[in-house]
């Protein structure tokens, strides 16, 4: 029987998980959070090869979510002497958003987790094509917080 | 002979790496650029087809003597340091949950490293310093949580 991911292992790992939701294919960043029961740990990880042989095209039409990372530059203020760096922050969204997901942080804000896109193809028809896998779906209430607004489709 | 003793020596080291260094003011720095060596290995792992998730937490604590780095990707035997057992067990069973914190008693990384450090010979839990904590994925700072924040008084 597939398992879903370990309560132990998703509190110490940020896992890359995929879904569908709303017919949107989705990434999600885990974030030591929870992650849906309806993810399957192998399924989910057979997903993770298949999209590492698949070659990023450096695909231009993806857009960032601005607003999220202007809220995060303020909330990482700190005197630790280390500024914080978007591209750091953006690179395995960007990566994914590539792919054709939309690419989504379970962000901490306040000690709570809340989903925030961070990356997503512009246009639907760069959308990631689901030929040869299938994904779970989830409902849209398994993303705490994230607003849909931000991706408009197209 | 030399060599095998050499060997032996850089093999005790090296299962060290990330574990301790000398201290140099630049502890969270330090901790930082292990975030890029972590994103760095999770890269080539897809590359190898071995796919490793993101540890969620990278922390340090540090002495007069050296800095212990470390991620939560693993969990020690507490037993063998009875003074960090007997902390731990103060706020409950280690690998249980309480209501005042979502994460599980012993599983972050802050005290894995106050492990390291007890391990290694120091002896009073009050006298470590911790560093800032880091998400290996993005760079971004994470708060402790309340788990850390009463066993360790930071």
């Amino acid at each position: 029987m597939k398992q879903p991911y370990r309560k132990i292992y998703q509190e110490c790992h940020d896992i890359d998980w995929f879904a569908i939701c709303n017919n949107v294919p989705i990434h999600v960043a885990s974030n030591g959070g929870n992650v849906p029961s309806q993810i399957k740990s192998r399924d989910n990880r057979t997903v993770q090869k298949y999209l590492a042989n698949i070659e990023v095209n450096g695909n231009n039409n993806i857009r960032v979510n601005q607003d999220w990372l202007n809220e995060l530059e303020l909330l990482e203020q700190n005197d630790d002497g280390i500024a914080f760096d978007r591209n750091t922050y953006l690179h395995t969204f960007v990566e994914f958003a590539q792919l054709g997901f939309v690419s989504i942080d379970n962000a901490i804000i306040n000690e709570e987790y809340h989903c925030r896109i961070v990356a997503f193809p512009q246009n639907r028809k760069d959308l990631f094509k689901m030929n040869n896998i299938e994904l779970p779906e989830i409902p849209l209430n398994e993303l705490a917080g994230v607003d849909l607004n931000v991706w408009k489709e197209k | 002979m030399i060599q095998t003793i050499i060997g032996l020596f850089n093999s005790i080291m090296n299962s060290f790496q990330y574990k301790t260094a000398r201290r140099n003011g630049l502890e969270n720095k330090q901790i930082y650029e292990l975030c890029d060596n972590i994103r760095r290995r999770v890269k080539n792992s897809k590359k190898r087809k071995n796919i490793k998730d993101f540890p969620s937490v990278a922390a340090g604590c540090y002495t007069n003597r050296n800095l212990y780095v470390d991620t939560t990707d693993s969990r020690p035997n507490y037993s063998q340091v009875p003074i960090l057992e007997h902390e731990l067990q103060q706020i409950g069973p280690i690998g249980s949950k309480r209501n005042q914190c979502k994460y599980t008693i012993g599983a972050c990384a802050e005290p894995k490293v106050a492990f390291f450090a007890m391990i290694d010979g120091w002896n009073n839990l009050r006298t470590l310093k911790f560093t800032f904590s880091y998400r290996p994925r993005t760079g971004t700072k994470k708060k402790y949580c309340r788990n850390c924040r009463d066993v360790f008084n930071i």
